[in-house]
């Protein structure tokens, strides 16, 4: 599965409040009705929590689930 | 849907059937086109028209006599179109005749027997079709050459050269049967002819004689110009299908003139003068004009009146092929998913449709199907669903009167009226019971509107399942409806249950003397669920009248009233579309009137999907309860002021509503555990996102929640902010907030479907 490139911004200011560890690009799977995607993702290292900046749930992803949905 | 079940919708939608004229029309021109062409002032391409459709156009196109004129829609309404005279210019002033391109040649010969316009037709279409005609007479052009202009002969012989058509002057033969035996097909042109040959016209149809390969006019042969042409048309057809060896009649019941089912509204057109011709015919502006008083004649009546329908650029019976085809893709994209969804189901196009073509029912159909394949998009009805769980779980309330172990009736408000406007429930309910002398019960309940519009059979079973069993615990009260969808549900899903409108029983009981002395005359709104209610209809008229408030009635009220845009769920499968039908509907009630008036309307959702356009419109029970109450955040206000309620506060108003009632009516205050979770505000921004992207309050505080039991969080070291989310069940919540003393501040809110699965 080739990872996907979404988010070209410099996420290096963001950090995760529990592991006080700066968040890096990294392959994180997305799942939505029986599709599977591999995206590159700001993540905390440590935790693997996952950031989905708005700009990204309402447009690009948006998109894709309303394509989903149709197939 | 069966491939038979489209036929039948298909066949339902007359839209695509041929206009009066072109059917009326023996050679069926595209009298349409023509004259849109004409009117356009391209002379050349209406002329491509007529070359299309008609054998040997040079001459037909002038000595038409204009039989599509007994049937135009303009007859009554300043004359028929004059086809023969806008024929006549055309032919006379078009500068470029299409190309004459002939099939490549089959290899087989006709022989036409006889000239005249009959012979002549059928050689032109015979030698289209690349089959070799030979007409044998001396006197082919004798009854027509007098009447054409010379140029247009010329330019009809040149035409005839390039298709191949012989002519022949020798002796007409005597043996038929040896005639057959040399040529493909014989064909008897005219009546004289006809008369002379040993055989006899067996099919008037197809013009076939008991010899098969040989074609005849009739004997004696009574008929016009265009007539004849036509007939030489049915003998060239027939010749073709004889060689080919197919059937002879397939396929054949539009030739010649018939009577098209297309239904045109001509109500609202105004007459308009037929424009005479000069001793030359028509000049060019005078024919432009002539061509524009062409009505165009189409159906469209239901798209005309319906924001839905119109919005996929089409009709019925395209949407039929639609969703035929949109319930067969096995892999690939489903197209029509959204127009499925975004139907309203109000069925007004049903009763504007001279067909009754009922789309609302091709639609709910297709959505119970897709429920059933599992191919029904999750998003578009899910957050109505939600709701209605809500209202049937947390906002449900059944109790019998106070101190009464049965009711004979049972107010039923519906799920909207308590969420939009809890302090009506409470003051309706508490009339009812003064008014009423049996046991007054109140049920609070969703009908299951929601579940029956989004396809979802077995939620719908389920939920009128709960409403009988709530109703017999209850003594099978006769429920009083507040809402017009309620009403029509109960017609169609629970006709066990007696049922009355709140309207009707008003009426009877009388009306409660503190009405609310409104500012007149309103526009009255029909809710859409009402379109075959008339007696509700006109319980809530004898209301108004016994107020003494004057109303308008709109262009499109009672039977042919317009949604608002809630109905079908359109305003969860398609937010957009929803608010362009509550801005139609508004403008329709406004342009029924020279003064903006105010809307009145006897429907909660009817009521707050108008407001939110801003015109101002109340509930008929804002003018019969006009008592406010601040424990259900009910204010003085001007009621058509008062603003929309949003997503999260209706389900707040269901909350408070049952708890005021349960200790104001029943005394059994419920005791509320007031945890020590933290507070949450909301910028003004956040408020706005969580309206346009269906993010509840609810949503929200199990975010926060969240945040609390686990605090994992990111931090944006630039904004200084928070963001958190949490997966509930099917979406993701995510909140943009900060934190100052155990109080969230929201300052933003999204959420998407796609589950994140984290790396390991």
């Amino acid at each position: 599965m080739n990872t996907l490139q979404v988010l070209h911004d410099d996420f290096s200011h963001w950090k995760c409040t529990q592991c006080n560890e700066q968040l890096v690009f990294t392959a994180v799977e997305l799942v939505y009705l029986e599709s599977k995607f591999s995206v590159e993702l700001p993540t905390c290292p440590a935790c693997g929590y996952v950031l989905i900046p708005e700009s990204l749930a309402t447009s690009k992803m948006a998109e894709v689930e309303q394509l989903l949905e149709d197939k | 849907m069966e491939q038979h079940e489209l036929r039948q919708w298909e066949a339902q939608c007359t839209q695509e059937d041929a206009p009066h004229c072109q059917a009326q029309c023996p050679l069926h021109i595209d009298v349409r086109t023509f004259c849109k062409k004409m009117a356009a002032g391209k002379i050349n391409e209406a002329w491509a028209v007529l070359y299309k459709s008609m054998p040997m156009p040079h001459i037909t196109a002038n000595i038409c006599n204009g039989l599509c004129m007994e049937t135009c829609l303009r007859k009554d309404l300043g004359g028929s179109i004059n086809m023969p005279e806008l024929e006549s210019y055309c032919a006379a002033n078009a500068t470029k005749n299409p190309p004459v391109r002939p099939l490549p040649s089959k290899g087989k010969r006709v022989l036409i027997i006889g000239g005249g316009l009959s012979a002549l037709a059928a050689a032109w279409d015979l030698a289209k079709k690349g089959i070799s005609p030979t007409i044998l007479s001396t006197e082919a052009y004798d009854d027509v050459a007098s009447n054409i202009p010379e140029k247009a002969f010329e330019q009809h012989e040149q035409a005839m050269k390039k298709l191949g058509v012989l002519f022949s002057s020798e002796e007409l033969p005597e043996d038929l049967a040896e005639i057959c035996t040399k040529w493909d097909a014989v064909l008897l042109a005219t009546s004289e002819v006809a008369n002379q040959y040993p055989c006899e016209l067996i099919n008037p149809k197809t013009l076939q004689t008991n010899i098969s390969s040989v074609f005849t006019v009739p004997f004696p042969c009574i008929a016009t110009s265009i007539e004849r042409i036509a007939l030489g048309r049915t003998l060239a057809l027939s010749a073709e299908r004889s060689i080919q060896n197919v059937s002879l009649t397939a396929g054949r019941d539009t030739e010649g003139p018939y009577q098209s089912r297309l239904q045109t509204a001509v109500s609202s057109v105004s007459s308009l003068p037929r424009l005479p011709a000069g001793d030359e015919g028509y000049d060019e502006a005078t024919a432009m004009l002539e061509a524009g008083r062409c009505l165009q004649c189409e159906c469209m009546q239901c798209v005309n009146n319906c924001v839905y329908l119109a919005e996929f650029k089409s009709y019925p019976k395209v949407y039929a092929r639609h969703i035929y085809n949109n319930a067969a893709i096995v892999m690939g994209t489903r197209h029509a998913n959204k127009m499925i969804n975004s139907c309203m189901l109000c069925g007004l196009c049903e009763e504007i449709c001279p067909e009754d073509f009922a789309v609302q029912n091709l639609c709910l159909t297709a959505r119970q199907e897709m429920v059933a394949d599992s191919t029904m998009p999750p998003s578009a009805h899910e957050f109505a669903l939600r709701d209605m769980a809500f209202a049937n779980t947390a906002g449900m309330l059944a109790k019998n009167a106070p101190s009464a172990s049965a009711s004979t009736y049972a107010f039923f408000p519906g799920c909207q009226l308590p969420a939009i406007s809890p302090h009506l429930v409470e003051s309706t309910y508490n009339y009812l019971r003064d008014s009423l002398e049996e046991p007054v019960g109140l049920f609070i309940h969703c009908c299951g509107a929601p579940a029956h519009w989004a396809g979802q059979k077995d939620l719908t079973e389920a939920t009128t399942r709960q409403i009988l069993q709530q109703w017999e615990i209850m003594g099978k009260p006769e429920l009083i409806t507040g809402c017009p969808t309620c009403a029509s549900m109960f017609a169609e899903l629970l006709p066990q249950i007696p049922t009355r409108s709140l309207w009707e029983v008003l009426e009877e009981v009388g009306l409660p003397a503190k009405a609310r002395m409104p500012q007149q005359p309103y526009v009255l709104h029909d809710p859409c669920s009402t379109r075959h209610d008339e007696p509700m209809r006109a319980h809530v008229r004898a209301i108004i009248e016994k107020l003494a408030v004057s109303i308008t009635e709109p262009r499109l009220s009672g039977l042919l009233t317009e949604c608002c845009g809630f109905g079908g769920l359109l305003d969860s499968a398609n937010p957009e579309l929803s608010r362009k039908a509550s801005q139609h509907r508004a403008e329709t009630l406004s342009a029924c009137t020279e003064d903006e008036q105010d809307v009145l309307t006897y429907c909660a959702m009817c009521r707050d999907m108008l407001a939110r356009t801003g015109k101002r419109t109340i509930h008929l029970l804002d003018i019969l309860f006009p008592n406010c109450n601040a424990a259900l955040s009910c204010c003085d206000a001007d009621p058509a002021t008062i603003p929309v309620t949003g997503f999260s506060d209706r389900r707040e108003n269901r909350i408070r509503l049952k708890e005021h009632l349960l200790t104001t009516v029943w005394g059994e205050a419920e005791s509320v555990t007031k945890e020590n979770a933290p507070t949450i505000t909301y910028t003004e921004q956040a408020a706005a996102n969580m309206e346009e992207r269906r993010i509840l309050r609810s949503d929200i505080r199990k975010v926060v929640d969240y945040v609390e039991a686990t605090n994992s969080s990111l931090f944006n070291t630039q904004t200084q902010r928070n963001v958190a989310s949490f997966r509930p069940v099917g979406v993701t919540y995510w909140i943009e907030y900060t934190k100052d003393n155990d109080a969230y501040c929201i300052h933003n809110v999204w959420s998407h479907r796609m589950q994140i699965i984290p790396p390991k």
